[in-house]
């Protein structure tokens, strides 16, 4: 079956349905399969032909068919014109409407003097309603020909239609103005319209407030005055059900702390509640950006958050980049306060095996970072990681293992204190990669503190060949030589055979590179290479990983926008499509054939399908032969549970009523039975005085449709009423059981 | 603000339904996206919000196992995207019942109207799926002048969240007060931490344009809120919302929540609560280990709140050693089972009263030697319950005064309810 035999159908179709309600139902499926992306492109001219229709339901879809379709057809877009106008001039302002939006939005060159006339009408006509489409419109007559509009009375206009009483033409017209000064920095932020604006706020939209608020956010208050008063106004907006709206409220009270830098602390204060709330209350994907923007505040002002930790504590059921970013939160806001609560936690989560090794990675190196900020509690970080290591969980003595040089680093004195007893301990149980390398880095350093030093190293170096780490071998050669100069007469012979080891024994290239060099040095003079192996390190402060305080300030003033979630400014993300349009159309060819859209043969099957019901829809409803073509036939055992019943009783977008009359009385069991034979499955039945009531269902074995519906019966005379999602399928369906039972 | 485009993909990331509204970002790059979801490991790998090489934002939100997708390559404001994207889900599960791939397929008209009427250019227009119905063609319209006339009255009014001429014959409110309720305690009855979110759900079936008024009793007060005087007794909110029709300047000046309602259900405020509150369950546990062959746990449970409440549907859910198996148990009220699967046993009771006492006894042998049971030892206990009638801040309503310019009567019915959510009420046993 090929896509020109559907396009081929689908014309016939449309020339020989006269019908409306038929025609609908044609257009109807055309665009069900554009929808599901079947390039209809040829029907262009057949569907422009077909615009002339006075159904506005057709008209609609027809326009929406000739937007997606007009850049392959331009030669053929100029018969739409006509149509385009005509309804510009329609007395129903819902057509006025819809012509100009769709004419607007075909961005063709070749009408843009159509385009022009009809929207500089559509600004003044009589109905709101399509006065803020053609406000829109403006903006994409902008894209066409800047001219047109820059410096002329459309934008003239656009500044009085900000005032206009409508609520939806004043907020599009700030929209509007705004993106076409965009290269002038947007629409000029008068205390007039800034005033204007906030009048009205409670009569805007939650869009049209966030807009609105985005505006105020740039407007710079002439007076502190002024600044109170539109810090008093909006505090109320905190209140908002909406959460963009709250954190549009915040970046305004953000960027007027310039204003009145002596009410800062009590201008975060007042926003922290309502973000607070937003997190535990709104869904996953707002609880990601309002963490973020949590995050960016606290960096700022850690104490902030302090007494909340207790809000920042992961639950098992948030998603991965929920729990990391709540887990950054706690490092910012961490204080001599609440420092236990915050290391008890992430300690919980470390051994916590619901959680994903990401994830407890994630709090060991959080830990880490904890104690590089609160040097004064370094022990207790350190005592947490050595309980971690003897877990003996592979990813956590990993991730322990490093935090544990780490803070060496960070606090040598003080921290091996505790840590050199245990080593020998250690090098018993660690077995994996990167832990070894970190313990090995440690008792090069530090190993010649404690006694057993060069021995726990030469237990390593016994195993040397049998090591298939490249990167333990490298590091163990290092800390031989360095032990080799502090501990010398334990260390001679392990040198020795490190060294012959590394370079005779060995495949891989560094190794023995690394070998040879040491061997090399030491021959050349052994007290050079004591000063150059030993040198004098710089003191360790701070964790490369650290963000610069820098950028935090920068996205602050980026706030409430994607740069805040990115953690990085808008120039390092953006990147302008200058992509042509050849290689665009490429690209979808591509899509078109990748898994992300249906194949095509699932596609065009089903919409074969369905241009057949069509058919036999009419057939039918010409009362033409061929009966059992349409004839339902249910699934033998189908069945559902009573909830399952009642919740798509409530929920089905389609309803019929049908009433018939029967040849004879029955009582309610022989209902039930006849029912039954036919594979329908009654859900429920009873009587009520001379009245049977029966509630039944089926589906269709050929189209997986599923009917319920609800009998009224008295006498002979049955009340119908059936539910489901699809009206044509209800139809057939209402006639079978009546069929069936009047048999 | 604006967004370029919006896809509705099937759990496989196949584009069910796109709307392209600006034409500067390709379509194609929902492939994209569905390239990424095919990669993820774990269900949650991708972030809601990300962007690619080419500077193109993707924001997605998951509805049942559909993915709404929306693409820009501006940098705009994200939280506004998914409160958009949360509230085009709203409207058509108003409109289908159910949102999920058949009821999709089934409407392709229907959505495109909304698509044409909720967003225009990337600019969200409204999402109100009330307001929306007027605009919405889809049973059959013929053009005429007397559909022109309803139109212009639908949006000159300035409440942009209520259309004129609604009629009932009956005039009802009903309000459902629901509490939910988190709280940490340790097995002496001391609270860790807790929190209260609570909901006013309203729905509304008035006629006209009616002004409402709704009054609290005194228990609570609102922090920031002038000419509260706080006592002993009140609890303290620390934050609270209004949905856009509460007037907030009346709220401000006097504490009053005054409203013209939207027509039907919306949820009309939310609060929270973090003050310390009295539990209203306690759980003592004794779990003795004999011999490592076998284990045995004494579990009371008792609850604290007034004789003539009852919990319905408690749950509790006690954590066992990974190893036990042949369980037996004894309750003196509701039925115990094992549960494997959670590592624990489950304790439901069918109503609760309060001020009562009920234990359980419960024996598992041991399957294996292991020192890991110290380590279960640490898993709290969690309990699940619901109570009708009550809210645990002490929340009530008042009245509820109905003005209506034609005077009609009105009967308000309020509701309370609170509940805990997952493991949200949780009992830490040493």
């Amino acid at each position: 079956m090929s896509s020109s035999r559907v396009i081929k159908s689908f014309r016939q179709l449309l020339n020989e349905s006269k019908e409306q309600s038929r025609r609908r139902v044609v257009i109807e499926q055309i665009i069900s399969a554009m929808s599901l992306g079947v390039n209809l492109s040829p029907l262009f001219a057949d569907m422009v032909k077909a615009a002339q229709t006075t159904d506005l339901v057709q008209k609609k879809m027809i326009y929406l068919y000739i937007c997606k379709y007009a850049e392959e057809n331009k030669e053929l877009l100029i018969l739409s014109t006509g149509t385009f106008q005509r309804d510009c001039q329609s007395q129903d302002p819902l057509v006025r409407g819809l012509s100009l939006r769709s004419m607007s939005s075909l961005m063709n060159k070749e009408l843009v003097e159509y385009m022009a006339r009809e929207i500089k009408k559509g600004l003044m006509d009589r109905s709101n309603y399509v006065r803020r489409i053609a406000v829109l419109a403006t903006v994409k007559l902008f894209r066409v020909s800047p001219e047109l509009v820059l410096g002329t009375e459309i934008e003239k206009k656009l500044y009085s239609m900000i005032a206009e009483v409508d609520p939806y033409v004043s907020i599009n017209s700030v929209v509007a103005l705004n993106e076409i000064l965009a290269s002038k920095g947007g629409i000029s932020i008068t205390q007039k319209i800034i005033i204007h604006l906030l009048k009205r706020f409670h009569e805007f939209t939650h869009w049209g407030q966030s807009i609105v608020l985005g505006l105020v956010a740039n407007y710079a208050p002439q007076s502190e005055q002024e600044c109170l008063q539109i810090l008093n106004l909006l505090d109320n907006y905190l209140k908002s059900g909406n959460t963009s709206v709250i954190l549009a409220v915040s970046k305004v009270f953000i960027n007027l702390i310039n204003d009145l830098p002596n009410l800062r602390n009590q201008i975060y204060d007042r926003i922290k509640n309502p973000l607070i709330t937003l997190v535990s209350c709104t869904g996953n994907e707002m609880a990601y950006p309002v963490l973020k923007h949590i995050y960016l505040i606290a960096t700022q002002l850690p104490n902030l958050f302090a007494s909340e930790a207790s809000r920042f504590f992961i639950k098992g059921s948030d998603p991965t980049y929920l729990q990391e970013i709540k887990i950054d939160i706690l490092c910012e806001i961490v204080n001599k306060q609440n420092f236990k609560q915050i290391i008890f936690a992430l300690a919980s989560y470390v051994i916590n095996s619901s959680l994903n090794e990401q994830i407890s990675s994630y709090c060991i190196r959080a830990i880490g970072k904890i104690a590089s900020q609160l040097s004064s509690y370094f022990d207790m970080v350190i005592d947490y990681l050595m309980e971690f290591i003897e877990l003996d969980i592979p990813h956590i003595v990993e991730a322990s293992m490093i935090i544990l040089k780490d803070v060496i680093r960070l606090f040598p004195e003080q921290s091996l204190e505790i840590v050199l007893p245990e080593l020998k301990r250690l090098s018993e149980i660690i077995h994996t990669e990167e832990a070894k390398v970190s313990l090995i880095w440690i008792l090069g350093e530090f190993g010649e503190k404690i006694d057993e030093g060069p021995y726990i190293l030469e237990k390593f170096v016994e195993t040397f060949s049998e090591e298939s780490s490249e990167k333990i071998k490298l590091e163990l050669l290092t800390s031989v030589l360095k032990m080799f100069f502090k501990r010398p007469p334990e260390s001679k012979k392990m040198l020795g055979v490190i060294l012959h080891e590394a370079t005779e024994n060995s495949n891989e290239p560094d190794v023995i590179d690394r070998g040879l060099f040491y061997y090399r040095l030491i021959s050349t003079d052994i007290n050079k290479t004591k000063s150059i192996v030993l040198y004098e390190k710089e003191k360790f402060t701070r964790f490369t990983e650290n963000d610069p305080l820098e950028l935090f300030e920068i996205l602050m003033d980026e706030f409430n926008t994607f740069s805040v979630v990115y953690k990085k400014p808008y120039d390092q993300f953006k990147r302008i499509l200058h992509k042509n349009e050849e290689e665009e159309e490429e690209e979808e060819e591509d899509s078109s054939t990748d898994s992300s859209s249906f194949s095509e043969e699932e596609l065009l099957d089903q919409i074969q399908q369905n241009v057949n019901d069509l058919d036999i829809n009419q057939q039918n409803q010409n009362q033409q032969n061929s009966q059992e073509e349409q004839e339902i036939e249910l699934v033998p055992k189908f069945n559902l549970e009573p909830s399952e019943f009642q919740n798509k009783w409530m929920n089905s977008s389609h309803n019929l009523n049908f009433d018939f009359e029967l040849d004879e009385e029955l009582d309610k069991e022989s209902f039930e039975e006849i029912l039954k034979e036919n594979n329908f499955q009654v859900m429920a039945s009873g009587l009520i005085q001379s009245t049977i009531k029966i509630f039944c269902y089926g589906k269709d074995i050929s189209s997986n449709q599923i009917g319920l519906f609800q009998l009224l019966i008295t006498g002979v005379n049955v009340k119908l009423n059936a539910k489901g999602t699809n009206p044509q399928f209800l139809k057939l369906f209402a006639e079978y059981i009546a069929t069936v039972l009047t048999e | 603000m604006s967004l370029s485009a919006i896809l509705i993909l099937d759990f496989k990331g196949r584009t069910l339904i796109s709307r392209d509204y600006r034409e500067d970002v390709p379509l194609s790059y929902g492939s994209k996206f569905c390239k990424q979801l095919k990669e993820q490991t774990n269900e949650y790998d991708i972030k809601p919000i990300s962007h690619d090489e080419d500077g193109i934002t993707y924001i997605y939100i998951k509805h049942n196992s559909l993915y709404i997708l929306a693409l820009t390559k501006n940098d705009i404001n994200g939280a506004m995207v998914v409160e958009f994207l949360y509230g085009l889900v709203k409207v058509l599960t108003s409109y289908f019942g159910t949102l999920e791939e058949e009821s999709i397929k089934d409407n392709f008209v229907i959505i495109h109207e909304l698509f044409d009427e909720m967003m225009d250019f990337g600019v969200p227009q409204f999402t109100e799926s009330d307001l929306l119905k007027e605009y919405i063609t889809s049973d059959s319209h013929q053009l005429s002048e007397e559909v022109s006339k309803s139109i212009s009255k639908a949006v000159t009014g300035k409440v942009s969240w209520r259309r004129e001429g609604i009629f009932y014959k009956k005039n009802e409110v009903f309000l459902d007060v629901v509490e939910n309720l988190k709280m940490v305690i340790t097995a002496s009855g001391t609270v860790v931490s807790s929190e209260i979110i609570g909901n006013v759900h309203a729905n509304v079936k008035l006629s006209g344009m009616p002004k409402l008024r709704l009054g609290l009793n005194d228990k609570i007060l609102f922090k920031h809120a002038k000419g509260g005087e706080k006592n002993n007794k009140s609890v303290e909110m620390d934050d609270i919302k209004f949905h856009q029709c509460v007037k907030l300047s009346d709220f401000q000046n006097d504490q009053s929540i005054t409203f013209i309602p939207p027509d039907g259900e919306f949820e009309l405020m939310s609060y929270r609560i973090s003050k310390p509150l009295k539990p209203l369950f306690v759980v003592d546990a004794l779990i003795e280990t004999h011999a490592r062959s076998r284990v045995e746990y004494y579990v009371k449970v008792k609850s604290l709140f007034r004789t003539s409440l009852q919990a319905t549907e408690t749950e509790v859910i006690i954590p066992v050693s990974p190893n036990v198996d042949s369980p037996t148990f004894k309750t003196s009220i509701g039925k115990c089972t094992y549960q494997a699967q959670l590592d624990a046993m489950v304790w439901k009771i069918k109503t609760f009263e309060g001020r009562k006492n009920h234990v359980l006894r419960a024996h598992f042998k041991l399957s294996s030697f292991s020192d890991e049971s110290e380590l279960q030892r640490n898993k709290p206990i969690y309990l699940r319950f619901k109570i009708n009638y009550k809210t645990v801040s002490g929340l009530m309503v008042k009245y509820l005064k109905v003005h209506e310019k034609s005077g009609y009567r009105s009967l308000p019915w309020v509701r309370y309810l609170t509940e805990t959510k997952e493991n949200n009420y949780a009992i830490r046993i040493n």
